[in-house]
Formats: C-alpha cells, structure tokens, sequence
C-alpha cells in the first residue's frame, strides 16, 4: 500500500507541477521555447574572431571575440601608441599581437594569454575597469557573441582626391603628385615594390580577401598603409582621419566620410571632382582583340564608339567597369572567351543584362529609376533585340581605302581608334527627340467604355512635356531617345513608332467579359494597367490607383 | 465448430483479402485535372485592392449587402476570412521586405483538382465538375460541417444563425451561373478593372503564367501557387513576394487530400473481412480448450470415482471375508461352547 | 446524502433528483433556443471551427468510453472468460446509452438532422470517413439495442423472442467488435484530412489506430469505474453472483488495461520517433503532450499493475478514473486544444455556457436512463426464470438472492 499511495502522491504533485508549467508556458500565447528567435544584436564593425589557432587544428574553446575599439579607446586614453601591442616591422605595424613570426602554436596561446590577462589584471588591480581576468575562459571565448558588421569601406572618386589633394600626403621626391605614397607595383627582377607611372590599379587588383604567397591581403594592406598614417595625422590635431574600426566601418562612419565627402565637391568649381588622369582616352572604339581576328575571315559587328570621359562622370569609381584591371575590356573577354576573362565572351561581357560592369547591365539599371520606369518596367527585358537597338551602338566606321571592315579597325593603333571614336561620338545628337507640339494632341478624350463613370480628360500634351523634362540632363535618355517616335513607344506599343500611332483599341478589345489569348488585356485593363503601373512606378502617389475619380468623374445616375 | 469448416473460412478470406483491388478510396496519384476545365489565374502584383471582384460576386450571386460598402478600402485595416455573407475576400499586406507597397490578395474556394471537401463529405454534397468548379447540393447536406474542417484553405462557411436551412456558402466560380449562359465569366473575373484575374482554361493559365514569369522574371515569384498544392487547384497565383508574406500556407504540400484518407479507409474492409475468421477462432480454440478441460476433469472425476469404488469394495469385502470369519469363528466358538455345555449337561442330570 | 431510510419509503425529492430535474429543465430551454435561434445562436462555434465541445465530448468522449460493451462482451463470449458474465449487462447497458446519446447529441449539433439518415439510404459520400463512422455506429447501435433487448423482454415476459436473441449472442458479439474497431479507429481517421490543422504531436498517420487501442483502455476503465458507481448507488439490485464476479471483473479488467494502456503508450512513442518529433517536446504543446502521455498513459498503467500485483481494488478504481480521464483529455487534445493551434488565440474556441449545459444535461439523461433501466430490469442480477445455460466456472447452480441489506451507505467511497 505504502509504494501504490507514495505513487499518487508523485502522481498529484506532477499534475500540480504540469498545470502550472502549462499555465505559464501557456500564458506566453502558446509560443514555442525551442523556436523562440533571438533578435540579433547588432554587430559591432571592431569585433575581431581571434582564431589565430584555427590553422593549427581543431579548436578547444571558441575563437576569442576580441572588440579592437574598446581596447584603442583605452591606450589613447593613456597615450599609449598601437606598439602597445603591435610591433613595427620594416616601419609597418604588424597585424600579429605582439610577436614577429612565430609558428609554435603553445607559444602563441602563451603570449596571448600572458599579455591580454596580464594586462586586464594590472589594469584591474590599478582601480580601473578591465576586462575578464584569469578563470573565466569563456567570457572570452565567448561563442554567443553577435557577429561584427562591418561595411566595406574603400576609396571612390571624392575620397581618392581628397586623398591627392591632400597636403598631408607629401609629394615623392622628384615629382609634383601624391601617387607613389600609395600606388605600387611589384617589380620581379628587383624583388622590390616600385611605383609605376601611369600603371597605377586599384589596391584590390592585388591585394585579394585571402592573403597570397607574399602579398598581403586587402584588409592587412589596407590597414597597413592608412591606419598608422591617419592616426599619426590624428595625434598631430588633423580632422577626420578615422583610425578605428568604427571610424571607417560603421554606417555612422561612412555618413561622416559621405558628408565630409560632400562638404569637398561643393567647394570645387563646377561641383566636380578634376578628372582622374591615367593616361586613359577620352574616347574608345571597342573592337575585339588583334590576336582573335586570326581566326576569323569575315563577318564581324561594326565598332562602338564609347565616350570613357563621359562614362568617368557617371560613376564614383573606376572598379564599377574596370572590375578586375585597369586594362581594356577586349584584353581579357575575347571574342570567343579566354581564361584571363573567365571565359566571359566580349559579347557577354558587353551585353549581359544582370552585371553591372557590362553596358548593357548598367544602363538597365538605370532604366529602374522613377523618371524611367514608368515606361521601362512594363518592356519584356527578355524580348529579342531589334535590329535598329544594336544600330545605336554599333556604327559603321569609314576608312578611306579599306571601306568599312571592321577587320580592318581593329589593326589601327589607339591613337587612331580613339581619332575615330571621337570622330564618331561628336556627329551624336544628344538631345531627346518628339514631334513638334502641333503634331502632339493636347487634350485626349476617352470615350470608350463608358459606364460608371464620364469620359477621361487625358491632358495627353502635357504628360509628354513632362516625360521630356525628365529626360533633360540625363545623356542615356537622350541618346537612345533620339528618334523622335520612340519615346511615343512607351505607351503606344507593339506598332511601328509614327507621328499618328494606332488608336489602343486597334488591339485592345473593347470586351472585356471574353476568355481572353495570352498576356493581351481587353481595353479596360489596358488602360487601367498602362496608367496605374506608370504612376506606380514613377513614385507619383497622389494618383492612387483606387482614387478612380482623379481620372474620371463618376457619372450622375 | 468443425476444424473443416474453420479453415474453409480462413480460405475465403484469405482469397476475399487477395482479390481486394489496390485502396484507392478517393485519390488517384495520376489525376491531373479534367482536361479542358476552367480556372483563374489571379496575379498579386496587378492587384491594386480595389474590392471590386467582392461586390461584383455579391451582384451575381445575390449576397446580401455587407455592412460596409465595398468603396469603403479602410477594411483592408484588418485581415478578413470569407463568411456566410462573403464568399470572397481582399486583403492588404503591408510591409514586406521586397515589395514597394502593400500587396493585396483575394481569397476564396481554390476548386482544387482533388477537393478535400468532397472527399471528406459523407452524403456527397460536394463534386468536382468536369467545368472546373467544386459545386455544393444544398439537396443532401446534413450540416455536419466535416468538410470545414476539411478545407486545408479555411473556406467553406455555415450559416449558424439559420435554424432549418443552414447552408455552407462557398465560391461557385460562378458554375451555375456560366453554364446556364447568364455569365461568361465569373463575377469576379468580369469586374476586375486591371484584369489582376483572368478566366481561362487551366492549361491555358498555367501557360499563360509561366510566359509572365519568363517575360519579367525581376517581378514576379517563380512559383505559380495552385499548380501543385494539394495536388493542384483550378485557382492560380502568382506573386511577385513570397506566399507566406501573402497568409497563403507553403507547407501544405502536393498530397492531395483524399490521398491522406485513402489509406485508413481501405483497412475497413479488411477489418470486416478478417475479424469474423480471428474472433470465430479464438472463440472455437477457447470452446474446444474448455470442452477439453472438461473432458479431462470428467475423466479425472471419473477415473477418481472408479478409484474409490474399488478402494471401497476391497474394503467392504474385506470386512465381509473379516465377518465371515468372525461369525465362523463365534458359530464354532458357540458349538464348542454348546457341545460343552452339552457334555456337562446329562451328567448333571443321571441319577 | 441519506443514511438509513427506513425500507418501504422512498421519496422523489432525493438531492440528486432535484439537481437532475433541474438540468433537464435548462437542457429543455436550450434545446428551444437550438431549434429556434440555430446554432449560431446558443454555440460559441465559428466558420473557423466548425467542431466545438459537442463533438469533442459527446461525440468522440461519448464513443470511446462507451467501449466498454465491445470489451466485455468479447471477453466473456469470444474469449470464453466466463467469470466477467455478470459484468456484460451493466456493459452492454452503458454502451447501448453512450451510443444512443451520442446520436442524440449529433442531433443538437448538425445543422439538418432530421437528414441524419441521408449517408445511408439517399446518397453515400463513400470517399468519406464520417461516411463509415455513421454507418458502424447506425449498425452498432441496432447491435447493441439487440444485445440489450433480452434484459427487456425479461422484464416484460416475452420468453421466445428473448431465447432467440441469446441464442444469437456470439455473432452479435462479434459483429459488434468488428464494428467498434473500424468505428473507434475512424474517429481518429477523421482528423486524418486535416494535417495542416492538428498539432504535429497528436497529429500522425497512425491516429486510427491511437483511437482504437485507447479505446480498449477507456471501455476496460468504464467498466471499472461504471461499477464502483453503481455499487455505491445500486447496491440494492445486486445478486450474489454479480457480487462476488465483481472483484475478479475489477482485477482482471485492471490486468487487461495495464498492458493495453502500456501497448498503447509505446505505440504515442514510435508515432514520435518516426516522423522525427522530439523538437516538439521542447515547447508548451510538448508539456502538454508529456502530460497526456506520462500523467494519463504511464501513471495509470503502473498504478493498475500495481494494484493488481498487490491486490489492490481501491487502487484500481483510482487507476481507472485517471484512465478516464485521459482519454477524454487525448479526445479533447485532438478535436479542441491541439486543432487549429496555427490560429491566432483571439480565433481559438471556447464553448459557450449553453454547450456546456447540454453536454451536461445529455449526461444526465443517460445517467437516469441508466438508473431506471438497471433498477427495474435484469442489469445487475439474473432473473431466475431465465438462467443462462452456459454454465458458471467451478460454481454449482445455485438459487441467486439478493443479499438482504438496510438501505446504508457504505462509509467509504471505493472501498468494498
């Protein structure tokens, strides 16, 4: 009797123990505690993963979350320099915490544990607030700390010159710029890095994510060569040189570098940064390679002319087209696709619609912004091409007494190439064209459909007017909209562009109650959709799609 | 019962149970829709919440008036299911990651290809046309309500406040209407403005869908919802934000429903078949088991009984031999006793 | 309660007859409002949850803890354990009033059910699982009217008729378990359809057959706590056979519900381990689900063995209300509280008061019936006129009387 009554006695006490769990459980709207999801913290740019071990084999506690800032913060506090822990090698700063080469895995452990402990302790023990002392391992080795989020912070036009503006940065001995402070080559016969004019690449062209075989990684070589020289302009009283993480890494840091960024252009005549001189031309004829045209006999595509000084405005940095080198798109996307290029074709790499470095990638880009995409968003980008869209780019050059074989072209030196893409590019008339305002109806009444509601007044003049105006400024615009019927094509479609195109209802039947073929909408739709998706799309929202009466007035009944 | 007779039984239904054809209660695996059947194709990112699809099913299937009109967009504040008076509705969903504005959904009976509903109905009110729609027969319905908690979709309703005529309202797609010639297409199809829904065969749509997706591939979901779900609807949808951001289930899966049902009701006949022949037996095992046990008990009793009779007739005869002897015994010892007697007696007596 | 009221007179105005009449005066009002004001109008149900308490407890409670008839009848007749005879009646009795309250209380909650009998002879949904449930439950219904019918025609007279339906027994009997078997699994098939709306832990293609192995646990159980009730409330109708049948009833249903209830708990398991469900534990619906299974499988299934092994009878008892009790909490986790957990709480079910009080009045009904059939007819003992040939294990005939008591209550409840 005595188990069985101890049983239900434990049976009572559980049921007890069960409603109340469930209760509280339950009370929390019935969430579940095993899927409960943790809002993330926000990452810190300064958080380090100090996994120096990692390469050594498996690792016995997690890496240390080691926060760079907190620990500079306190130094400059007592005017300590970064050799507190970093020692200098070859006058650079060496990444690794307080030790030159050293391979021995238990060494390393030591020195880390040695120095960082031994200085939470002293620091400690003088009455100051430290970090974890010896015995808790993990408030280091902390595996639940947020990941760092840090912004990809690089140079872009403005910085770059403010940078070769700077006083701060001496010119080399022997020269009247800045370049060689920074830019570099490595030269194999010396062994040694040189500055070469007129070859200078971005720093990321070599300095790749993951450190080479004797060439640094991006972060160490970046680190290297602008931290130590910002945080001595910083000690010496000079503004905005950030030398923290946070400085450079964090969205608070890059809005500072943006402004400061701003403050520069206003100041300069025409709010423009001068022109970065490379000794790049002004103007290019892309034709493929010399090498390739070995192969072919005939039939290639006539050149485009490419306007690069035109091109330098529209982008903050080179790296946007030169994605890999400075060097010319032919030389890496061959015609038929060579390694260096990734077997990227020179068509695909001029054509591809998704990449931004292609032209044709960028310019549908440029097609998603408000002034454009009222019309652009509703063309199939998948259509096949016309033949008169190639026709813009690809201009038939005339040479006197080789006709216009582009074969031919491509054996011109560049000085001459460039000679004909200028050529080229100032016959260009590069203003939007339409027809005369006579020939645009000004009012458009439509009266078809007419149910609900009165027929529509169409200020039909105007919306042109204004999509014109749109276009003011914007050379892309202007180019490809030349022809004065094609921006009429934007909404009369699916016809050839003409001063009178064909009324909607030409292909747009009027009923709208049939079963229907294809994607074709009946005339209600189509109308409807042409005006509410452009007014969508071009961000107009006092025209709300479901404000029916803004565009027709409701008839009396 | 006789042994015969058992395993004649177990033969026939062990033969009964061989000659079952495979259980396909209600779902079919390779059902993919009747050829031809009509559906809509509704498409989330021409929707601009209008609520004109709502009044225009209201006008033709002659709903009652709701109580705020259909202009009034403001109900879009809150998410609403369809009721008795409703059997569509539109919904706005703000703020999802990717979309530039609220996107809007209608919702109402998605006429699957294999309806649970009419799989889990069990006066068969609910069919499934060969036009497309799923239509419900108000002639059969008892009210049980099974296929509301069938719907995987939360549609059908019940008019609970109706006490001798309670229907389940529902989405016709407009079948009587449409085949009897009034419309040509549904009501909400008709009053669309942007043509956000089409009408039109389902191999049509679902063509007609995938070229969209093709055309502009940055706009839209590459997922026609409907195509597969519950093993395929007759109403499609696409999005150019994912379904989930929508109140649309994704985890629904592609079985379709009277698939999950299929399997329980094809063990009924088995059960039929086969717990007559077990219970008989173990009834007949536990007769014959107790007619066993009585028989050895009898024969125990009985070999008992025998036992004891002769124990007792060993014994009786022996008492009789013992008697016997005894009186034999007495008879001579009297004899004796007399004979003495006798020669003492006449000497006493000569004189 | 009363105590010692002298023998010869009896008065209507017992407590429980007050409280009884006054339930069915407000089932009476409310079956008014139904069929007046639908059942939108007395329900607290919705287009969102279409099933509220009245299949939850009537229906689906209602079925399953009337098993008990299926169980000992096929104890007694098909498994040939004679000592449990005495039990089948009551058995029989609570199940044939179970079912018939069943079908009563369906009446209340579907829309049309003057059109009940529609699956049957109109139109068959075949395709459907409800389909089956109304057909083994229209044809169990009718078998358990038939295997009560004879304790009637004792009662009336009707000799013949009575003989004929008992001749009949053994294949009533099994008719009945086959029956119950695909009925009590199809309960659970039901949910079966809705795998988007049940809770992944209730919810696995083996809910057919939790239904029916809980089912056997839940009529064992009844029969169990069914005659500690009526032992304290009925005592007076007892005959001697049945008296002295029922311990070992109580001993050996307890044996029989120990390993069903311990088949039954490893079966929740590996319904668990093969969809891979163990994540769900973690959560407040795992707490839940541990509840169910720890505190209402495993608890009573340890504590009726137990009780049998130390023979126990209080113990027993106590096994069997928790056993009860669990199976309504497993029918109430699986058509209530587990069903459409993915709905917001503001759209979660709550039974109004006036489904609460008709389940309540149903119950009662079925307790009075109970209470006036077993008081007038045959149930609890055997009419001497009418001995059933099969003879009793190791017990000579003997003239059944009823043990002459003063109308006392004993002062423990469960105890005997």
């Amino acid at each position: 009797m005595g188990q069985a009554r101890s049983l239900l006695r434990g049976a009572g006490f559980l049921l007890i123990c069960a409603a109340v769990l469930f209760y509280c459980i339950g009370a929390q709207g019935g969430e579940d505690l095993a899927k409960a999801v943790k809002t993330p913290e926000l990452g810190r740019p300064d958080l380090v993963k100090i996994n120096t071990l990692a390469a050594y084999g498996k690792l016995e506690l997690p890496p240390v979350s080691f926060f760079h800032d907190k620990h500079t913060e306190v130094l400059l506090k007592e005017k300590k320099t970064c050799e507190a822990c970093h020692f200098v090698e070859n006058g650079k700063l060496s990444p690794a915490f307080k030790r030159h080469e050293i391979t021995n895995p238990t060494e390393i452990k030591d020195i880390y544990h040695q120095y960082c402990i031994g200085c939470h302790m002293e620091t400690a023990a003088a009455g100051k607030p430290s970090g974890p002392p010896d015995g808790l391992c993990r408030d280091c080795h902390n595996a639940e700390a947020p990941q760092a989020v840090r912004i990809d912070a690089g140079l872009n036009k403005v910085l770059h010159f403010r940078h070769v503006d700077s006083k701060q940065i001496p010119a080399v001995a022997g020269g009247k710029d800045n370049c060689a402070s920074c830019h570099h080559e490595f030269d194999k016969k010396t062994q040694k890095l040189v500055y070469a004019r007129g070859k200078e690449e971005s720093c990321r062209d070599c300095h790749l994510k993951k450190a080479q075989e004797r060439v640094k990684s991006l972060e160490q070589a970046a680190h290297q060569q602008c931290v130590l020289c910002h945080l001595n302009l910083a000690n010496k009283g000079v503004k905005d040189t950030p030398y923290t993480c946070a400085g450079c890494h964090s969205a608070a840091g890059q809005v500072l570098v943006a402004k400061n960024d701003q403050e520069v252009v206003a100041k300069l005549p025409n709010k423009e940064v001068p022109r970065l001189l490379r000794g790049q031309p002004d103007a290019a004829l892309i034709t493929p390679k010399l090498e390739d045209l070995k192969a072919i006999k005939a039939g290639l595509m006539d050149p485009v002319a490419f306007d690069h000084q035109a091109h330098e405005k529209y982008n903050n940095n080179c790296r946007v087209c030169h994605h890999a080198s400075m060097e010319a798109c032919g030389d890496c996307h061959t015609l038929g696709g060579a390694k260096e290029g990734g077997m990227v074709t020179l068509e695909k790499a001029m054509h591809s619609l998704k990449d931004q470095p292609s032209c044709i990638g960028c310019h549908r880009a440029k097609q998603a912004s408000p002034n454009c995409a009222g019309c652009h968003n509703h063309i199939s980008k998948l259509g096949k091409p016309e033949d008169a869209n190639c026709k813009q780019c690809h201009i038939p050059v005339t040479l006197p007494g080789a006709g216009i074989l582009p074969e031919k072209l491509a054996n011109l030196l560049m000085p001459q190439k460039t000679g004909l893409a200028e050529t080229i590019l100032k016959s260009r008339k590069m203003e939007p064209g339409t027809y005369a305002e006579a020939d645009i109806p000004d009012m458009v009444v439509i009266r078809e459909l007419l149910d609900q509601y009165k027929p529509v007044e169409f200020t039909h003049r105007k919306q042109v007017q204004a999509l014109m105006a749109g276009m003011q400024g914007n050379a892309l615009a202007a180019y490809f909209h030349g022809d004065p019927g094609t921006m009429c094509q934007g909404c009369h479609h699916y016809s050839p562009p003409a001063k009178n195109p064909p009324p909607c209802v030409s292909c747009h039947r009027i009923a709208s109650k049939e079963v229907r073929e294809g994607n074709r909408p009946a005339l209600l739709a189509a109308f409807h959709r042409q005006c509410m998706s452009c007014h969508k799309d071009m961000k107009l929202e006092k025209l709300s799609a479901t404000a029916c009466t803004e565009c027709h007035l409701e008839k009396k009944k | 019962m006789e042994r015969r007779t058992f395993l004649g039984l177990l033969g026939a239904a062990g033969l009964g149970a061989a000659l079952a054809k495979p259980a396909h209660a209600a779902g079919h695996p390779e059902f993919k829709g009747y050829p031809g059947s009509f559906g809509v194709l509704f498409d989330a990112t021409r929707c601009i919440g209008c609520r004109r699809c709502e009044a225009g099913c209201n006008k033709v299937n002659e709903l009652p008036p709701p109580p705020e009109p259909f202009e009034d967009l403001s109900v879009l504040n809150k998410k609403r299911r369809t009721h008795w008076w409703t059997y569509t509705v539109v919904n706005r969903y703000d703020n999802i990651s990717g979309a530039a504005g609220p996107v809007y959904k209608k919702w109402q009976c998605n006429h699957c290809l294999e309806p649970a509903c009419a799989s889990a109905c069990f006066v068969r009110a609910f069919s499934k046309t060969p036009q497309g729609a799923v239509t419900w027969d108000g002639t059969v319905c008892v009210g049980c309500r099974y296929c509301m908690i069938a719907c995987p979709f939360e549609i059908p309703t019940f008019e609970y406040r109706q006490v001798l005529t309670p229907r389940i309202m529902k989405c016709t797609l407009c079948h009587p209407l449409i085949t009897s010639g009034k419309l040509t297409v549904p009501g909400c199809v008709g009053a669309c403005p942007v043509e956000a829904l089409i009408y039109g065969r389902r191999e049509d749509l679902i063509q007609i869908a995938r070229k969209r997706l093709c055309d502009f591939p940055g706009r839209y979901l590459n997922h026609i919802y409907g195509e597969h779900e519950m093993g395929g609807t007759n109403w499609l949808y696409l999005s150019g934000v994912p379904f989930a951001a929508l109140g649309m289930r994704e985890d629904l899966g592609t079985l379709p429903a009277p698939e999950l049902t299929s399997g329980a009701l094809a063990a009924v006949p088995i059960v039929a078949a086969v717990w007559p022949v077990l219970l008989t037996g173990i009834y007949a095992i536990n007769k014959r088991k107790n007619a066993i046990a009585q028989e050895e008990t009898a024969q125990a009793v009985a070999k008992a009984m025998a036992q004891t009779q002769a124990e007792a007739e060993a014994k009786l005869k022996k008492a009789m031999t013992k008697a016997e002897a005894d009186q034999k015994a007495a008879i001579q010892r009297e004899v004796k006793k007399a004979l003495e007697e006798a020669a003492k007696g006449p000497g006493q007596e000569g004189e | 309660m009363n105590t010692d009221i002298p023998a010869g007179k009896k008065s209507w105005f017992t407590p429980f007859n007050v409280v009884a009449t006054i339930i069915i005066l407000i089932g009476a009002v409310i079956t008014f409002l139904r069929f007046t004001k639908g059942l939108g109008g007395v329900t607290n149900l919705s287009d969102n949850n279409p099933w509220g308490l009245w299949i939850a407890f009537d229906l689906l409670c209602g079925v399953a803890l009337a098993a008990g008839g299926y169980c000992t009848s096929a104890a007694c007749y098909v498994f040939g354990l004679k000592r449990y005879h005495s039990a089948v009646r009551p058995a029989i009795l609570t199940a044939f009033l179970g079912y018939s309250l069943v079908v009563f209380a369906l009446s209340y909650d579907v829309g049309r059910p003057w059109r009940l009998p529609y699956p049957f002879f109109v139109q068959q949904g075949t395709t459907s699982v409800l389909f089956e449930v109304g057909l083994c439950v229209f044809l169990y219904l009718i078998t358990l009217f038939v295997e009560w019918l004879p304790s009637c025609l004792e009662w009336l007279g009707f000799r013949k008729p009575r003989d004929l339906i008992v001749r009949a027994t053994l294949a009533l009997t099994i008719f009945g378990v086959v029956l119950s078997t695909m009925h009590q699994s199809s309960l659970g098939a039901l949910y079966l359809i809705a795998p988007s709306k049940l809770h992944p832990l209730w919810y696995s293609s083996y809910l057919p057959l939790f239904f029916f192995i809980s089912s056997i646990a839940a009529g064992l159980s009844m029969v169990i706590f069914e005659g500690t009730l009526s032992h304290y409330y009925m005592h007076d109708k007892m005959d001697k056979t049945y008296l002295s049948e029922h311990d070992s009833v109580v001993r050996g249903f307890s044996k029989g519900a120990a390993l069903v209830l311990a088949g039954y708990f490893l079966l929740k398991v590996i319904g668990i381990a093969l969809d891979d469900k163990w994540d769900y534990l973690l959560t407040s619906y795992g707490a839940w689900f541990l509840l169910e299974l720890l505190g209402f499988v495993a608890l009573p299934c340890f504590l009726f063995a137990i009780a049998v092994r130390e023979q126990k009878l209080k113990l027993c008892r106590w096994a069997a209300v928790l056993t009860v009790l669990g199976i309504v909490l497993n029918r109430f986790n699986v058509s209530w509280f587990a069903f459409n957990w993915q709905l917001a709480p503001a759209d979660r079910y709550f039974p109004s008061w006036m489904e609460i009080a008709i389940s309540v009045y149903v119950v009662t009904i079925g307790v009075l019936l109970f209470r006036f059939i077993s008081t007038y007819m045959p149930i609890f003992y055997e009419d001497p006129q009418y001995r059933e040939h099969v003879p009793h294990e190791g017990e000579e005939e003997e003239r059944p009387e009823f043990v002459e008591h003063k109308l006392h209550r004993h002062p423990q409840t469960f105890g005997h």
